[in-house]
């Protein structure tokens, strides 16, 4: 296995602060004002995100101990484009990286679901809806951004709006907003059902793109990504997965498409605290909104979800 | 009453915010709390909630709010501090289920000082030297992790005995410690059997089994493969686990699990059963049964390890009374036992509708211990079977992904895992090999282990009754029939649930015996009857 360096890396050199370590990421926050992740493993992987081959785990360690005692000014980290470095000694290599891209896989599946889009597109639709009540009924919190609370409610006033989705931006729970979560899973649906990543829904994207600065430094990262048809690696797998069921047939016996789109879904559900849950409630929003004229349509679909969940 | 706090600049795990709003809100007197980041969505929401929009005003969306509606001044005062003093658990995040999860040892450690056990899996250059950080902390440690150096297991092992802590590992992937099933484990009700196991599937099926004979254990301890079966590891876990179960008064009976130990440290583990005091079951797969002893019965297979075991909880108070006590193999027993006669019937009934070339075994396992168990005995009775287990290279196949004659595969092996799932936890390789089976006119029977409990995959016999319908559909195409016999490791009480699986299968037509030695016993009969021509 290689390093990866996620393509939307801003360019070399550069400083930045780390602001956060958990069991999965190192977080930058970047001059650009959005986050650059250092993740532990490629199904965190992310375009702007970096994955080095070894050395995750004492990276983080480093990293966490000089959050604990930071220097005046923040605990800084270099890129030259080879080495990531701690202002404490600790790096990591990248020499023998790949460029991390999921569009080209984006792209055959939204050709792959092009034959038969209509209907792979409803019923992955219904698969992940199901799913996601099964994970409820299984006693999954539905905390989410269908869930109960203020956040919940404040979500269905905001689909009422001309604005939905792109109000959504900073919107709701979590370091990354629930809202983000949702435009990311929304756009990156949107993609497939509209022939590839990055090219679907331009006015909300545009829209989106304008609200950048009204999130999180993670959020920002999130929809950078997600705005050029990339989203972090777990939605890749979702829209991928969704795209083989439009191909009955050339699966082994006994290897089910169906089972496969579950997998991921339940793969997803375990991202963030709701982060998963949010993203693939926007999947299913944006897999009924190929083009911007059926975003009526697609409302109609989406409300019913709700009042299902 | 509402008040707003806020923290400039603050990065903290959604998880954690998560938890942080959760834990408020269960605070007595507590009406709303929201914890979530000041971008202008959520200042606009809190606003409309009724929060004081002038303390909003000059924030931005990097600094963290804290807004809680409360009935009084000392509930908002007292939740604020609790919502503080999570924060400072910075580290800390945790799931919707509310584990606490952190990014290191002594971060988990700082969280919660009692813990008393550490699951590590880390990959295998990493495994050791967290171990040892563990060992030295003083918790007991299950390795999930392989690919350790035998000196490192050594010296890991030489450690935790000198602390009198149990080092399970590496490569142990099954353990139930004071009732919790850890990594591979099934739902065992609590019970006085003490069982310590070189062998993940070994141990849960005698759990499990235990479990369906109506008793259940104390502790089941896991121990890693080479522990029994390297001289220079020298059983160290295994000693130190039988000396613990002895002083454990809970804990009336004690089980030995093992692949085939090193001689010398079997009659290690053999005196320790017998210093112990208290009844014990030895089973040691593909060796054969010692001569029983007063206190210590040597079973021939885990079905009868259990068996033993569970009479010796009954109160048998001898070897002898125990076995005697089962020898009414007559299928009416409370055992739920086929005998003989009736898994004879059974065979003759399958074996009936077999096409002529129709010849061979083939068995498709997920679990290894479960994999040796059949194989062994088939290997016996059938004159030869192929198998990647098979420690005679004679009979290991020049590619295991392609069967000839008889042949019984263990599909969690590393051969079929490389870069993939566990076929326990994704059993769709598993289904594949079912329809290259059935595709295959010379197989005569397919025998299928179906694993449960928590790490195993959630419907494991349901994600192959497709494909057992497909071969089936195709053995008859060709005039044939394809009997498929399977055993289902697991308890009522498994996510899964023992009787959903059954029933799953059996709607298939799939033939589910109690165990599996006795699932092994009908595919041989099976097999046999194929081979003599009657079909």
């Amino acid at each position: 296995m290689n390093s990866l360096v996620g393509y939307l890396i801003p360019p070399y050199p550069w400083s930045g602060i780390v602001v956060g370590v958990s069991d999965k990421a190192v977080s930058i926050l970047h001059p650009d004002t959005a986050l650059v992740s250092i993740v532990r493993e490629p199904a965190f992987m992310e375009a702007r995100a970096l994955m080095p081959k070894i050395g995750w785990q004492d990276f983080a360690r480093s990293a966490d101990r000089a959050l604990e005692a930071p220097a005046p000014g923040g605990t800084t980290a270099s890129w030259d484009g080879t080495f990531l470095a701690l202002r404490s000694g600790a790096a990591l290599c990248f020499s023998e990286s790949l460029s991390w891209n999921p569009k080209l896989s984006l792209a055959q599946a939204a050709a792959r679901l092009a034959s038969s889009a209509v209907s792979s597109a409803e019923s992955a639709s219904a698969l992940i809806g199901a799913t996601i009540l099964q994970a409820h009924a299984d006693g999954r919190p539905a905390l989410g951004i269908y869930g109960d609370g203020p956040f919940a409610s404040g979500f269905r006033r905001l689909a009422g709006y001309t604005s939905f989705p792109a109000n959504l931006v900073g919107f709701g729970t979590g370091l990354t907003p629930a809202g983000d979560d949702w435009l990311a899973g929304f756009l990156v649906a949107a993609d497939l059902v509209s022939g590839g990543p990055g090219i679907a829904t331009d006015y909300i994207r545009r829209s989106i793109r304008a609200s950048l600065d009204r999130t999180t430094a993670a959020g920002r990262s999130l929809l950078l990504g997600a705005l050029d048809g990339s989203p972090p690696a777990y939605l890749v797998e979702l829209a991928v997965k969704t795209a083989d069921l439009a191909v009955p047939g050339e699966e082994p016996l006994g290897h089910d498409a169906k089972e496969h789109l579950r997998m991921s879904v339940t793969a997803a559900l375990k991202h963030g605290a709701t982060s998963g849950e949010d993203a693939l409630l926007g999947f299913i929003a944006g897999l009924h909104t190929g083009v911007p004229l059926a975003f009526n349509r697609s409302l109609n679909t989406f409300t019913s979800v709700v009042e299902v969940l | 009453m509402k008040r707003i706090t806020v923290r400039k600049d603050s990065y903290y795990d959604s998880v954690f915010l998560m938890l942080a709003t959760r834990e408020l809100k269960k605070m007595q007197g507590v009406l709303e709390a929201v914890v979530a980041m000041a971008t202008p969505m959520n200042v606009d929401l809190l606003g409309d909630m009724g929060f004081d929009k002038s303390e909003l005003a000059a924030l931005t969306p990097n600094d963290l709010v804290v807004a809680i509606d409360a009935n009084d001044e000392k509930i908002l005062d007292a939740s604020l501090t609790e919502a503080f003093a999570a924060l400072k658990r910075k580290a800390a995040t945790s799931d919707e289920a509310g584990l606490v999860r952190t990014g290191s040892l002594s971060a988990a450690l700082k969280i919660d000082p009692k813990a008393m056990l550490a699951i590590i899996s880390v990959p295998g250059a990493y495994a050791a030297r967290e171990a040892r950080k563990a060992l030295e902390a003083g918790l007991h440690v299950m390795l999930f992790s392989d690919n350790v150096s035998l000196d490192d297991e050594i010296a890991l092992k030489k450690l935790a005995v000198s602390k009198g802590l149990l080092m399970m590992g590496p490569d142990c992937g099954t353990a139930i410690i004071n009732g919790k099933p850890l990594c591979f484990a099934n739902v065992v009700r609590r019970g006085p059997v003490g069982v310590v196991a070189a062998s993940g599937t070994g141990l849960q099926e005698v759990t499990s089994l235990l479990d369906h004979y109506g008793t259940g254990i104390t502790q089941a301890i896991g121990t890693g493969g080479r522990d029994l079966k390297n001289a220079a590891v020298g059983g160290r876990t295994s000693l130190l686990a039988i000396e613990a179960l002895a002083t454990d008064p809970a804990t009336k009976v004690i089980v030995v699990v093992s692949k085939p130990p090193a001689p010398e440290v079997a009659a290690k583990v053999v005196a320790a059963l017998k210093a112990s005091g208290k009844p014990a079951v030895a089973h040691f797969l593909g060796l054969p049964p010692g001569k029983d002893e007063p206190l210590l019965a040597y079973a021939s297979d885990l079905e009868e390890t259990a068996l033993l075991a569970a009479r010796f909880a009954e109160g048998d108070t001898n070897s002898f009374d125990a076995r005697a006590n089962l020898a009414d193999d007559s299928g009416n027993d409370r055992y739920n036992r086929p005998a003989p006669a009736q898994i004879r019937t059974i065979a003759d009934h399958e074996a009936r509708r077999l096409g002529p070339g129709q010849k061979y075994l083939r068995g498709l396992y997920t679990g290894g211990t479960l994999t040796d168990e059949s194989l062994f005995i088939a290997h016996r009775e059938l004159g030869g079977v192929f198998s990647n287990n098979q420690t005679d290279p004679a009979w290991v196949p020049a590619d295991p992904r392609v069967s000839t004659g008889h042949t019984i595969v263990d599909l969690g092996d590393d051969t079929f895992t490389a870069g993939k799932p566990h076929p326990m936890i994704d059993p769709a390789a598993r289904a594949e090999r079912i329809a290259q089976e059935g595709a295959d006119p010379e197989t005569a029977v397919i025998l299928l282990d179906v694993v449960l409990g928590h790490g195993s995959h959630a419907d494991p016999a349901g994600a192959c009754v497709e494909s057992v319908r497909k071969a089936r559909a195709l053995a008859e195409s060709r005039g044939g029939y394809l009997p498929v016999i399977a055993s289902v490791t697991g308890t009522y009480a498994d996510p899964q649930g023992y009787a959903a699986q059954v029933a799953t299968l059996e709607a298939e037509g799939v033939v589910v015996m109690p165990s599996n030695v006795r699932a092994a016993i009908l595919a041989i009969e099976i097999a046999k009857r194929a081979q003599g021509g009657r079909a």
